[in-house]
């Protein structure tokens, strides 16, 4: 085993061309993973999203129908539009209404996003053993570096990319569906709603500091595919089982926790800031408190990242795992 | 480089299992090999270190490549089928094609269609939807398209009929082979593929026990079936195997002419399978 990563290394640099042909394969690798991926990636965020989004137009038109009324308050309060800034009942309204009018159809596929990430990969390694596809796939001119790192790339960053996507997308669908009803009671579409480009803007920040806590993540995302890439059957078992028991064995020999207060604190933590924000965000659009991860957040984070010991450690165990990966890609058949 | 595969001291352990041992061999280009060996007895074995799919121990070249050193480029000109139905059942037919002419500079998808039009599969058809018979037409029709060196083929007509299995074996001797490339192809109907070798190799529990031109092989064994009451005479002369049946005794010689067994009775060519069974077992049923 000398040299095997010298002769892919030599091919790319002395073929003209060798970098586009590079970018072109892994662009087809990305699509393929979409495609292999349909259901998590695709199928689950639109019909959860056609199905908020419908629930939310019912909701507005029964509202405006049986109490001409929307969003509850909204008509007793007074409202005050003075050199552009709004207010209601005294309070200063910013950007809340349009952030929840942006947000409110994808909370329930922001809640579900882990699972859409990490069930495909748990399969990545593990489904074309099972079918033998693998068979077809090694023979193609493409090793099994480029294969693991297709997958982590698509399921730990393209794929939740798109699914962000989508959801600025639903929230620009909201917000086109709010403004006739903005209208209807002399509310200011423009400036509550559309002004922000809120759908774009929070979307934005979520995708930036998922990103961020996908770095976090990267030693989980890579521990779930070795896991694949091992798993003689059953990988979710083969993924949870070892640190589980790792953690108990911890508890019951040194009475101390500390495995899992650190998996709990690299993951945890930084999911909580992440995922946290949102779940602060108000109905109340006259109370405030409208809190979104900006992209000044995601920068603080990639900031703290790269200045934490315990990232890099992670990352390096990642990298771990991920050669083991490779190498079970590569052998274990 | 006019071997394309040149193997020294090929060998390769499961454990305390001996796989391959020690196995030595150069197949030259525009051959058609066929790997005849019973279930174990290492052929895949074989195969997989020629395609780069696992760890040996000894020398091998392909195409002037160690296998071990870097799969996805000696796949630019070698592809292979092994076993049946191994495409991606999740893909449709149209969208197989796209990520092989992404990812395979030799392919062509022209080809590719050329031969899809001569069946009645689908594009827009998930490859689940398929026949079995079907996604190997479709394999085939694939492998075909892409302008490689070397095709394995790892029985890749079991469990199909025998419609299929004729057809699937007159495209590659009609649309593929050329004297430039190399088939190595393993199978268990060794009858069906017989009249298209031009080459035969023996595996026996990881050693090669026969690697023979089909033109050598008519020369070297012959077969001869004479009354019983001769069989003593014939048996003088040593057969590889003898086999009786209604009173008929059928002697498998190797290495002694035709004209010498002529003497006895009418020499034929033996058939693979019969020849086979002779090595394999000395024929004592």
């Amino acid at each position: 085993m000398t040299g095997s990563g010298m002769t892919t290394a030599t091919t790319s640099a002395i073929v003209p061309g060798g970098l586009s042909l590079r970018l072109r394969m892994f662009a087809s690798l990305m699509r393929r993973e979409f495609l292999e991926h349909k259901t998590a990636f695709f199928t689950t965020p639109v019909v959860l999203g056609a199905l908020m989004f419908g629930i939310i137009a019912l909701t507005l038109v029964t509202l405006e129908v049986r109490f001409g009324e929307i969003m509850v308050h909204v008509d007793d309060a007074e409202f005050f539009v003075e050199d552009g800034i709004i207010s209601i009942d005294g309070h200063e309204v910013g950007n809340e209404l349009a952030h929840l009018v942006a947000t409110a159809p994808s909370m329930l596929l922001l809640l579900i996003l882990p699972f859409i990430i990490i069930f495909p990969m748990l399969g990545s390694l593990y489904e074309e053993r099972r079918d033998r596809s693998y068979l077809f796939w090694k023979s193609m001119p493409v090793s099994d570096t480029e294969e693991v790192l297709a997958k982590l790339g698509f399921s730990a960053f393209v794929g939740p990319l798109l699914v962000f996507a989508f959801m600025a997308a639903l929230g620009f669908a909201t917000t086109l569906l709010a403004t006739p009803f903005m209208w209807l009671h002399g509310l200011p579409a423009w400036d509550l709603l559309w002004s922000h480009f809120a759908f774009v803007s929070v979307w934005v920040g979520f995708a930036a500091n998922y990103l961020v806590w996908a770095l976090w993540a990267f030693p989980l995302f890579a521990w779930i595919l070795l896991a694949s890439a091992y798993a003689p059957k059953a990988p979710l078992m083969f993924a949870v089982l070892p640190p589980v028991v790792i953690g108990i064995i911890e508890l019951i020999v040194l009475r101390s926790s500390h495995f899992f207060a650190t998996i709990g604190q690299q993951l945890g933590g930084k999911f909580g800031m992440f995922i946290g924000h949102r779940i602060e965000l108000r109905v109340d659009i006259r109370g405030g408190g409208g809190d979104h991860p900006t992209l000044a957040d995601a920068a603080v984070g990639v900031g703290q990242a790269l200045t934490s010991g315990s990232f890099w450690i992670g990352a390096a165990i990642g990298v771990a795992f991920i050669a083991g990966a490779i190498w079970l890609r590569r052998y274990n058949v | 480089m006019s071997n394309v595969i040149e193997a020294r001291g090929l060998s390769k352990s499961y454990g305390s299992f001996a796989a391959l041992k020690n196995v030595s061999f150069s197949i030259p280009f525009g051959r058609i090999v066929g790997v005849i060996g019973a279930n174990g007895a290492g052929k895949t074995t074989m195969l997989n270190a020629i395609l780069g799919l696992t760890r040996f121990d000894g020398d091998l070249q392909v195409l002037g490549q160690d296998p071990r050193m870097d799969r996805a480029r000696l796949m630019e000109n070698v592809s292979f089928i092994s076993d049946v139905a191994t495409l991606p059942r999740w893909m449709k037919v149209s969208q197989i094609l796209d990520y092989v002419e992404s990812v395979h500079p030799n392919f062509s998808r022209a080809k590719a269609l050329d031969y899809l039009a001569r069946t009645k599969i689908p594009l827009a058809k998930k490859i689940r939807a398929l026949s079995k018979g079907m996604v190997t037409q479709l394999h085939l029709a694939i492998v075909m398209a892409i302008d490689a060196r070397l095709l394995v083929l790892d029985e890749p007509t079991l469990g199909l009929d025998i419609i299929f299995r004729k057809s699937f074996y007159a495209s590659l001797l009609g649309d593929f082979f050329d004297h430039d490339r190399t088939i190595v192809v393993t199978t268990h109907q060794v009858e069906e593929i017989e009249h298209i070798l031009t080459d035969v190799m023996f595996i026996r529990d990881g050693e090669m026990v026969l690697y023979e031109t089909m033109d050598d092989l008519a020369e070297k064994f012959f077969e001869v079936t004479v009354d019983a009451e001769k069989g003593e005479a014939l048996r003088a002369l040593n057969p590889i195997s003898e086999t009786s049946a209604l009173g008929r005794i059928q002697f498998v010689f190797e290495g002694i002419s035709r004209e010498e067994l002529k003497k006895y009775g009418e020499p034929k060519r033996v058939g693979l399978a019969d020849l086979f069974v002779a090595k394999m077992t000395g024929g004592q049923s």
